[in-house]
This record gives C-alpha cells, sequence and structure tokens, in this order.
C-alpha cells in the first residue's frame, strides 16, 4: 500500500527525497579514496566561497572539483534519465517489468561500443575514442529498428513493441556475440568492462556533453506524464477517452530512448537503476505518473550517488563495478516489489 | 601478465568465459615427436619458432601476431575450439596442440583422440615461465635449443634487473592496463618483475592479493598516489600515450607526468610470456634508470 499516496505524504516524500539527495551528494564529496579530511573539504569550499580566507592544497582542489565533483553531477543526471526513462517504459507499456533498455537500447549501444572496440572486419577500424558515439548510434538504431518492427505504433500494443525489442536485443546481442568470437581476451575484457558500465570517466566535458539531453528528454518524458495517467486505464480505453496513444508513444518513446541513448554512451550499461527506482516510489506515492517521474529523478539520482560512492570506496583504492552495486542493492528491491504486486492491479 | 589480468577479471565479474591460472604446465598424450603442432597459445607460438621448429606450426590461435611473416594461415579460435577443426589439420600426422587455457575441456577430448596436448597457462612468475619453455622443448624434442634460450633469457633479464639500481626503491610506479585504471599488484607476473626492479607499485596499497593481483584502481587514488613513473600497457588496444594521459582530468599535476616519464610499451610483448619478455624487462630497466636520471 502506499504511504504517503495522500497530498501531504507526497510532499513528506519529496522533503525527504530532496534531503537525501543532498546527503548523497555531500557524502560522495566528503568520501572518497584520498584520506581528506571533511574539514579539509569544507575549508576549501568556504575559500571557494569567499567566506574565508587561505591557501588552497592544489591536490585537494583537483580531487575535489576536478575528480569527485563531476562524477557525483554524473551520478545525478544518469541516475535521474534512467529512472526517469523507466518510469515512462512502465507507463507507456504498461508493464512492470520494463526498463530503459527495454526496446533494445542496451543492446544497441552494446554492439557499437563492441565495433569500436573491436573493428568491424576491414570496414571499420578499432578505434576507443569511437565508444561513446558508437554507442549512441547503436542504441537509436535499435530503437527505431524495434519501432518499425513492431508496426510503428499504428497497427500494435505495447506487447507487440515489447516483443519486437526482446528479437531486436537478441540479433544485436548474437551479432556482438560473433564480433567477439573473433577478438583478442585483451579486447574482450575491455568490451565486459564497458558492459558493467562506470562513472570513473566523468569529466565535466562528459557532464556537459550530457545535461541537454537529459534535461529535454526529461523535461519531455514530465510534459506527458498526465497522458501517462491516462495510458494506465488500458490502451483501448484511453483512445476512447481522446487520447492518441500512437502520438503519445512516438513523443514519450523518442524522448524516453534518446536520454537513455546518451547516457549508456557516456557510461555503460547500469542495470537496475531505471527497473527498480520508478517501483519504489510507486510503492511510495502511488500510481500517478505527475507524481512518479519527477520524484523517480531525485530517488534515482540519489540512488546513483550513493552506488557509486560505495563503488570507489568498498575496496578503495580498487574500484567495484558500479553495475554490481546497483545490481546488489536493486535485486533484493524488486523481489519486496513482487511480493507487494497489488500496487499495480 | 595481461592474460592474468584478464582471468581476474573475468572472476571479478563472475563472468566464467575464461577460467583461472594454474602455477604449472601439465603435458599428456603420445611421446613422439610431433610433425604438426597446433599452437593455441599466442606465447607458446613465439616460443616454438624461437626454438626453431616454426615449420612445424601448422595452426595458431586468432590473436597470434608473432612472427608475423611465418605464422600460417590457418587459424582456431583457443576460447571456443573445434576438435573436428583441429583434428583436421594435419590428419594422419603426430600432433602436438599446445595451450593455455583449456576451453571446452578440449584438452580431454584430443586426449582420448590420442593427440598429445601441452597446457601451458599464464605463469605466475619468472621461474614459471622458464619451466613452461623447458616443457616446450622436451615436447617438440629440442630440449637443448630450449636450455639455450632460457640461458640466454635468464641472461639478458638478470643484466637487466641488475642495471637498475636499489635507490630506485624511491620510485613509485602505476602500470596501466587498461584507460579505466586497471593496474596489476606485486602479486602478478609483470608485478613480480617491478618488484625485481625495486621500485614501488602503487597498486599494491591494499595487499598485493588485491582482486586478484589485478584491481581497478581509481583515478582520486593514482592522481593521489602521484606516481613517478607510469607504464602504459594499453598503447595499441586503446590509443594511451603520454600525450592522453597528461590530458585527463587531474594528472597534470601527477610527477610522472611533470616529468616526462609516462612511457608508452608494446601491449602484445608486455602480455606475452615467450621470448619477446626479454624486450618488456629490458624497457621497464631503462626506463626507471632514465627516471633516476632525471632526478639526479
Amino acid at each position: 500500500m502506499s504511504t504517503f499516496a495522500d497530498r501531504k505524504g507526497v510532499r513528506r516524500f519529496l522533503v525527504g527525497a530532496v534531503f537525501t539527495l543532498l546527503i548523497a551528494i555531500a557524502l560522495g564529496l566528503l568520501v572518497g579514496p584520498t584520506g581528506i579530511s571533511p574539514m579539509a573539504i569544507i575549508r576549501n569550499i568556504a575559500i571557494h566561497l569567499g567566506l574565508q580566507k587561505g591557501r588552497i592544497d592544489p591536490l585537494e582542489n583537483t580531487i575535489l572539483w576536478q575528480i569527485r565533483a563531476p562524477r557525483l553531477v554524473l551520478g545525478v543526471l544518469v541516475g535521474s534519465m534512467l529512472s526517469v526513462a523507466g518510469a515512462t517504459y512502465q507507463g507507456i507499456f504498461r508493464n512492470p517489468l520494463a526498463d530503459p533498455y527495454v526496446l533494445g537500447a542496451a543492446s544497441g549501444a552494446g554492439l557499437g561500443a563492441t565495433v569500436a572496440l573491436l573493428g568491424l572486419g576491414g570496414v571499420v577500424g578499432a578505434n576507443v575514442n569511437l565508444i561513446s558515439p558508437f554507442a549512441f548510434v547503436g542504441a537509436l538504431v535499435a530503437v527505431f529498428a524495434t519501432w518499425f518492427v513492431g508496426g510503428r505504433g499504428s497497427r500494435s500494443n505495447g506487447a507487440t513493441l515489447i516483443l519486437s525489442g526482446v528479437s531486436v536485443a537478441t540479433l544485436l546481442t548474437s551479432a556482438q556475440t560473433l564480433l567477439q568470437q573473433h577478438a583478442s581476451a585483451t579486447s574482450l575484457a575491455h568490451v565486459y568492462i564497458w558492459l558493467l558500465g562506470s562513472l570513473a570517466s566523468a569529466s565535466w566535458s562528459t557532464v556537459e556533453g550530457l545535461t541537454t539531453y537529459v534535461l529535454v528528454s526529461v523535461a519531455i518524458c514530465m510534459l506527458v506524464a498526465r497522458q501517462l495517467d491516462v495510458m494506465s486505464v488500458g490502451e483501448v480505453e484511453a483512445r476512447t477517452l481522446g487520447l492518441n496513444v500512437r502520438r503519445l508513444r512516438i513523443i514519450s518513446l523518442g524522448a524516453a530512448s534518446l536520454g537513455t541513448a546518451a547516457v549508456v554512451s557516456a557510461v555503460g550499461l547500469i542495470g537496475f537503476v531505471g527497473l527498480v527506482v520508478p517501483h519504489i516510489v510507486r510503492m511510495a506515492v502511488g500510481t500517478s505518473y505527475r507524481r512518479i517521474l519527477p520524484l523517480s529523478a531525485l530517488v534515482g539520482a540519489s540512488f546513483l550517488v550513493f552506488a557509486d560512492t560505495l563503488a570507489r570506496t568498498v575496496l578503495a583504492p580498487s574500484e567495484l563495478p558500479i553495475g554490481v552495486i546497483t545490481a546488489l542493492v536493486g535485486a533484493p528491491i524488486f523481489v519486496v516489489v513482487l511480493r507487494n504486486r497489488e500496487v499495480w492491479l | 601478465m595481461n592474460s592474468l589480468w584478464r582471468v581476474t577479471m573475468g572472476a571479478v565479474v563472475s563472468f566464467s568465459l575464461i577460467g583461472l591460472p594454474q602455477a604449472s604446465a601439465s603435458i599428456s598424450g603420445a611421446t613422439t615427436t610431433p610433425t604438426c603442432i597446433i599452437s593455441l597459445s599466442p606465447s607458446a607460438t613465439e616460443s616454438l619458432f624461437a626454438l626453431g621448429v616454426g615449420k612445424e606450426v601448422k595452426a595458431v590461435d586468432a590473436t597470434a601476431n608473432f612472427p608475423q611473416s611465418q605464422l600460417p594461415k590457418r587459424r582456431i579460435d583457443a576460447f571456443s575450439p573445434n576438435l573436428e577443426s583441429i583434428l583436421n589439420v594435419c590428419p594422419g600426422e603426430h600432433e602436438l596442440v599446445v595451450i593455455s587455457y583449456d576451453a571446452n575441456q578440449i584438452q580431454e577430448k584430443l586426449q582420448a583422440q590420442g593427440v598429445q596436448v601441452l597446457n601451458q597457462p599464464a605463469p605466475a612468475n619468472l621461474a614459471a615461465t622458464y619451466t613452461q619453455i623447458r616443457a616446450l622443448g622436451i615436447a617438440v624434442r629440442h630440449s637443448q635449443r630450449a636450455n639455450s634460450l632460457i640461458a640466454r633469457m635468464k641472461h639478458i633479464i638478470n643484466a637487466a634487473i641488475q642495471s637498475v639500481p636499489r635507490r630506485a626503491n624511491g620510485q613509485r610506479v602505476y602500470y596501466e592496463l587498461d584507460p579505466t585504471y586497471y593496474s596489476l599488484t606485486s602479486a602478478s607476473f609483470v608485478g613480480s618483475i617491478l618488484k625485481k626492479l625495486h621500485v614501488v607499485n602503487i597498486a599494491d596499497a591494499k595487499g598485493v592479493n588485491a582482486s586478484g593481483g589485478y584491481p581497478q584502481l581509481s583515478v582520486e587514488y593514482v592522481v593521489s598516489a602521484n606516481p613517478t613513473i607510469i607504464f602504459l600497457a594499453d598503447t595499441i588496444c586503446c590509443s594511451a600515450s603520454s600525450t592522453s594521459v597528461s590530458k585527463r582530468v587531474g594528472f597534470k599535476s601527477v610527477v610522472a607526468v611533470k616529468r616526462n616519464q609516462v612511457f608508452a610499451l608494446n601491449d602484445d610483448v608486455a602480455s606475452r610470456w615467450g621470448p619477446r619478455l626479454v624486450l618488456l624487462v629490458q624497457q621497464l630497466a631503462r626506463d626507471i634508470k632514465h627516471s633516476l636520471r632525471g632526478q639526479s
């Protein structure tokens, strides 16, 4: 049952989500493999804000503002995007198992990254600098392929699109496997590392490149939240209520897929965030997408920032793949969600 | 070496694509002189050519690339070997198959067909490398050549190691396996060589056995550890260079970058444990000495 379903409860949940995100960001800035004391960090921030005078340690400054800070911002962007995309997919397909990768974006991005890492016979040479653009294009091509195979939304329902997504994903994964079959073990390792996802490559330029995609995609998804609520009564019923289902699909899936493709191309495949976070929010505040989407953005951001802080500190100075953390935390939560599936009914 | 690193990562991320390496080599099958050799280990391929039996090598694995001009055209996938393809390389001849990873229980299947199999997984140290070359020499009936190859390698490697003064222990080394900061500790093959060269390996901070000897370090740690020497073993795979390293976030303040002590290694040489190992040790020693000269 939803604990915060009434208006007052939603407000309480919102305040809690914002507070949690602030704690996640503060913790992410304060904790890391380098032993910088919290007081030194506070002092550094105070000097930057002009509240205190003194000399800033260059190494400390680099670690805080060139390494930790962009990684935190990237975590916020990626966590928000994946969660909003997951919620949007779940809403448009009326399927609790839908996630940002349901239309084949992950497989397309995976194939794109694999081509960049391994090359494609004599046609395309291996070039690690092409991972991001190839993954981005791969994800978008996969989503378009799913859209066309699934009847372009006019002659199909949500289930047809999901099945098309499964088919396209399987096909692309097979192509990826075929490429890997001819690769050296070193190259294979690189592919697997990419597939696991990581925020380790974060820099301000990565953040800069991703921000527009995420903001535009998230904004569009939120603008169609009311229509997603109408969709929840059923596709046929929504049509009889005057909703243009095909247009809604094009707009919402287009925005969610574009954002997902951008995120995946920047950080690789990070699982469970887009699946689990909307469910947590739904359990707390009810089934209205006008609540689920913005709150998912906040909770998703906190979830990923916490996960990344764990990933870079638990085994410091080694890093854990963030996908391992999100799966370790996400899987048990998902089990709880499944046990409480009456929320969906 | 890199193979060990790959294997370890595979285990860490629960991908059982390749199994854990064993310390020693094993030999099985017939005892007659092989007239047809199939090498599914690029390191063993290099050793076989160095032993002068390159002409008998009729097929190699997909990643073999040295000696490039002399390699046979026939390739077999070492990670998913096909029994029929292997048996068809030279039917009727006395075959020797060298593997570094027993994929699909190929060793047992080949033995059941009466084929001689030599399993040479990634070694843990220099002594294990020499043992493998010796075993290879015995298998191809050229023990003398193997012994003299080992003697030459030992001579060059020991000379390189001894040429590095003990004061190198002030040097902090970051050895990069890929641009996502995978590195190696002193428990690894290359790490054990770095240890012999007296330098301090920054990846040892959490213990040499961390992540099976192949930890993924965080960029924050690498920058704060402030290495004085950086070795790049990802120049071919990932286009890493001293220029690309200097452009990474936070690396401008790293001593190795400031003093131009970022050294590019050949990925292949750095990941094979055959005769070209001497080139790796020589380069490591030369670059460490170069860094010491820069300081004095």
